[in-house]
């Protein structure tokens, strides 16, 4: 018999999974907050598409201690939580490598911070490591303009943090 | 306080700093007993006597002896034996540390101990140093008196040691000087030893590494399948067949090797030795007689997490195998390899087999993978290769069993760099790597024998196919990842018929959820799932092997665990490199055959559409031809030490190994000081008894010689031959091995994996042995240490060469009753006293070989803690405090 790991199903846990959602008004003159990429990672070891808004040591440590993952954590842990939030966006896992993920632009819309990210996908016709990769990428923020997160571009359907995140 | 003993030590007072450790009774040299050597009467509950082991001596300062009010660190020399072990002490400051029962403990400045060996030009000592609870300092070997070098060791190191050259024939009266260098104290071993005790100089508990859940059975009768009474008194689970009367049993609920816990299985195997109709039983060990644990990737500090190598049966394969495929080049089609920025070597785990490779990315001759500029990197190719090749017996610091090894691990790693930036390639790369490994283009010789393709994801391409038949034809070996799309659409190369298809299987050898499968797939290996946990050890199922982690901003050389068919993939061209290694004409076409009979896998015949022909089994791969398989004798054990002291005799069993015939073994050659029997056939065995011609050698000079037999083998003419020591000690009088603490413990450990210890009497050395008693409990208060409680409890004495409240640590004298490595458990029962208890103690550690299977191995044992007033054992039974 086998069992799924808790760890693997703790961490899906965390991360919203991909939900319809609308967004209103665009008219917002709120300046969009700083935000820059810490880090990408071709194996996060995080197995599900989602997005997790990170604002304290224990929420981060969970993200970074998942087994196998191979992730610049030393930049993550660098931040400064009291003064940015970390915002993980992972592509979930993929069944060979040639995946990457990046942020292309961010607004703020109705407190709600809109993240747009650039797939990469290996080309038809190529021969690729046939190595189960979970990609993702690790973004730091300025809190305060936003209550939430929407990512685009992962899917045919945004992705939104947990409420309360 | 003070504590009034008797005999030669009466009055002996002690330090208010030495605490209850000290003897809380002293009964050695008091009256006639003890002068006769004779045990307690009959009313005590519990008496006897300990043997010293020859040559044992003790430091005349050690801290236990410093505790003492009054002692000096000695400025004299002490007098030694021509041979001999002794446990010292120095200490290059004053201090104090906590001891493990929580007291302060002072130690005391003994920066160094003196010695005055006999030692003949050649001769050599070695100094062993364990450290102790007060650090680790430096210690120096050195001759004073002549200008020879010095030597340093410490706990971390090898041991140290100086050989003698004077120009004198004659042994000379040599000063020894064992020097603290620096703060802190240690414990230490100084050996002057020959024969049979220089085999057996292991001061540490073995810790050897076993397969958690199995154990290696022996049952009385010989009965297939074993019947289900015996399974059912063992606790066991299955049980595979090894050969007669002996089976590979495994716990219940467990199909995984890997599945229990250390403690788990060394209790289950404890249990399973009192079980009716079993007649032993031992861990599955990671090695055997014939082969040092260093010499298979058992050894190697990350192999508890490589399940895959047991689900393929690696440890019986490396014993088949012990070159490693030494010879065989495998070519690495992938990503490059790891090198750190600005070096010249590849990852440490790699870099010895790695040969001159090709990029075919950049088009150079460097295969370096420099990692993906989008996002961190698993490095692929470092991680498939360290599969298949990663060597053995690097070290790091201080660890000398560093990273990991491959399947093959002294095979040639050809790193051929086809994919680039984030793991991707083209297939016109790929068709051209392989026409360079082949030799087809540029046209040469094939510069491997086997080639490995961890990639995947194209359509069938004639020139694809072409470039691998053009290898196939020169008797080159494919291998293909199968692919992660958990879909049965072909993907090549694998796919191709000319290359073996290696699906992904979990550690419980179930399909990887990502897994392809169909009708194409030729076989499965490991490949991990990181959703599982096969083997219930608490870990995701994934594939540990090398690669490089960002660590302060730069990637260096690591491993990590991943999971896919391209970790699958390798395991299955390791074991072809094994395979080569043995039968160089084994090509594509009879590897197929092979594989349709079964012989690579774990089943016969075809296993549905996921697992091809089954798990790769290497054990059986190795078996499979019997081309390159020699049939030899084995014997056990492959060392015999005879001595008055041990055995004077012992019986050697030559095992075949191998397919053919062997013909009566005869023996050919034997030193005068042995007598021989003829060897006697049992069963497809030889017994071969050998005895000490006690009047054919002279007290305390050790011997040594081989036997050699002659025997046929598979048609072959061939000799083995068995080193032979023997020594007669006649020392016995002068024997020391320090003050002795006996105690008897609680049978399992406490929560801190302590034996918890519930009476306590301490003994000093009398013409070469030590007296015990303990007393009945009376009843009265105060209760004191020495006085026993009816109950089951081990019995275990040593010594505390360090003042530190343990006994038994690497570098101190330790006994066990019966026989220390194999302690059984005593039942003290009021009116039913156990007297003339014997036991030996001794500074080395029962080692595991061929000879004393019974010794199960001591995972993280740090010594049994000793009793003081305050001790939860003392206050169990209301101990006094001593005055």
């Amino acid at each position: 018999m086998t069992r799924l790991l808790s760890r693997g199903l703790a961490v899906s846990l965390i991360l919203a999974t991909a939900a319809a959602c609308t967004t209103t008004g665009s008219g917002s003159e709120i300046r969009p907050p700083l935000i820059r990429q810490i880090t990408q990672s071709a194996h996060c070891g995080l197995s599900g598409p989602g997005v997790a808004v990170v604002k304290s040591l224990n929420q981060r440590d969970v993200l970074l201690d998942v087994p196998g993952q191979n992730m610049a954590t030393d930049a993550v842990r660098r931040v400064v939580l009291a003064n940015e939030h970390l915002i993980f966006v992972t592509l979930g896992q993929k069944p060979t490598a040639g995946y990457s993920l990046g942020l292309s632009s961010s607004e703020i819309e109705n407190s709600t911070l809109v993240l747009e990210m650039a797939l990469k996908e290996p080309a038809p016709g190529m021969i690729v490591a046939q190595v189960i990769t979970s990609p993702c990428v690790v973004l730091a923020a300025e809190p305060g303009q936003w209550q939430s997160v929407q990512v685009n571009g992962l899917g045919e359907q945004p992705i939104m943090s947990k409420p309360g995140n | 306080m003070v504590f009034t003993g008797c005999g030669k030590n009466d009055a002996v007072k002690f330090s208010t700093f030495a605490f209850a450790l000290l003897p809380a009774v002293v009964l050695s040299g008091c009256g006639s007993d003890s002068e006769n050597g004779n045990a307690a009467p009959d009313t005590e509950p519990l008496s006897g006597v300990i043997r010293i082991e020859a040559n044992s001596r003790i430091d005349q300062d050690t801290m236990e002896q410093l505790a003492r009010a009054g002692s000096q660190p000695a400025t004299g020399v002490q007098v030694m034996p021509a041979n001999f072990v002794l446990a010292g002490y120095v200490s290059g400051d004053s201090g104090f540390f906590t001891t493990i029962q929580g007291d302060t403990f002072d130690y005391r400045t003994d920066r160094r101990d003196d010695y005055i060996v006999p030692m003949a030009p050649g001769e050599s000592i070695a100094l062993q140093s364990f450290g102790s609870r007060a650090g680790n300092p430096e210690l120096r070997l050195s001759f004073p008196d002549s200008t020879g070098a010095v030597r340093s060791t410490d706990r971390d190191q090898a041991p140290a040691t100086l050989s003698w050259n004077g120009s004198n024939t004659e042994p000379a009266n040599v000063r020894v000087s064992v020097t603290a260098s620096g703060p802190g104290a240690a414990r230490y071993i100084l050996s002057k030893v020959a024969g049979e005790q220089a085999e057996q100089k292991d001061f540490y508990w073995p810790e050897h590494r076993f397969i958690p859940g199995q154990a290696v059975v022996s049952t009385a009768a010989d009965e297939e399948p074993v019947p289900q009474g015996i399974l059912m008194n063992a606790s066991a689970a299955q049980a595979e067949r090894l050969g007669p009367n002996r089976w590979l049993m495994t716990m219940p609920q467990l199909r995984a090797a890997s599945a229990a816990s250390a403690d788990a299985t060394l209790r289950w195997i404890e249990s399973l030795r009192s079980a009716p109709g079993i007649v032993s039983a031992a861990p599955n060990y990671q090695m055997t007689a014939f082969q040092s644990m260093a010499s298979a990737p058992t050894a190697e500090e990350l192999y508890p997490l490589q399940w895959h190598y047991d689900l393929i049966n690696g440890p019986v394969a490396w014993q088949l195998a012990p070159d490693g495929g030494e010879g065989v080049t495998v070519a690495v089609l992938d990503s490059g390899l790891f090198r750190d920025s600005g070096a010249s070597v590849w990852h440490p785990d790699l870099d010895a087999n790695v040969l001159p490779g090709r990029d075919f990315v950049d088009n150079d001759s460097l295969p370096q993978d420099p990692g993906s500029q989008i996002g961190t990197s698993v490095f692929h190719g470092t991680h498939v290769a360290g599969i298949i090749a990663a060597n053995l017996g690097n070290s790091s610091g201080s660890d000398p069993d560093y990273g990991m090894a491959g399947v093959a691990f002294n095979a040639g790693i050809l790193p051929v760099r086809v994919l680039g930036e984030g793991g991707t390639g083209s297939s016109l790369d790929l068709i051209n790597a392989i026409r360079w490994v082949t030799g087809e283009n540029p046209a040469g010789p094939p510069r491997a024998d086997i080639v490995n393709m961890s990639l995947g994801g194209l359509p069938e391409i004639p020139d694809l196919e072409a470039a691998i038949q053009f290898g196939v034809d020169r008797g080159l070996l494919f291998v293909g990842a199968a692919g992660n799309s958990s879909t049965s659409v072909r993907s090549f190369p694998a796919a191709s018929p000319n290359v073996l298809a290696v699906s992904a299987v979990d550690a419980a050898g179930n399909l990887a959820s990502y897994s392809n499968f169909g009708s194409w797939i030729d076989l499965a290996a490991p490949g991990g799932d990181a959703s599982r946990d096969g083997d219930n050890d608490g870990r995701a199922d994934v594939v540990w092997s090398t690669s490089a982690v960002l660590n302060g901003g730069v990637f260096q050389p690591d491993h990590i665990g991943l999971q896919g068919t391209s970790m699958a993939a390798p395991h299955v061209a390791g074991v072809l490199a094994l395979m080569k290694a043995r039968n160089g004409l084994l090509d594509t076409s009879g590897l197929r055959a092979l594989l349709v009979a079964g012989e690579l896998t774990d089943s016969q015949g075809l296993n549905g559409n996921t697992h091809g022909y089954g798990i790769l089994d290497a054990s059986k791969a190795l078996q499979a031809g019997e081309s390159g398989i020699a049939t030899v004798l084995s014997p056990s054990p492959s060392f015999v030490a005879l001595s008055n002291e041990s055995a004077t005799r012992k019986t050697i069993r030559l095992t075949r190994i191998g397919p053919g015939q062997i013909t009566l073994p005869v023996v050919t050659r034997s030193p005068g000081w042995l007598t021989i029997a003829e060897p006697q056939a049992q069963g497809s065995d030889f017994l071969l008894s050998i005895s000490l011609n006690l009047s054919a050698i002279e007290p305390d000079v050790a011997y040594r010689s081989d036997v050699v037999v002659s025997y046929q083998g598979g048609n072959q003419q061939r000799t083995l031959s068995i080193p032979v020591s023997a020594q007669v000690f006649s020392d016995e009088q002068a024997r020391d091995a320090g003050e002795h603490f006996v105690l008897l413990v609680e049978t399992q450990p406490n929560s801190d994996g302590f034996y918890n210890a519930v009476s306590q009497v301490s003994a000093t050395a009398d013409k070469g042995q030590y007296v015990f008693r303990f007393r009945a409990e009376d009843g009265e208060e105060p209760w004191a240490l020495d006085e026993v409680v009816p109950g089951d409890y081990f019995l275990v004495a040593g010594s505390d060469t360090d003042g530190d409240g343990l006994i038994c640590q690497p570098g101190e004298a330790c006994a066990e009753y019966p026989v220390t490595g194999l302690r059984e458990v005593i039942s003290i029962r009021e009116g039913d006293p156990l007297n003339s208890l014997r036991l030996t103690t001794s500074y080395s550690r029962s080692s595991i070989t061929a000879e004393t299977p019974d010794v199960l191995p001591r995972p993280g044992f740090k010594g049994y803690r000793l009793m003081n007033s305050g001790s939860e054992g003392a206050q169990r039974t209301g101990a006094k405090a001593i005055q």
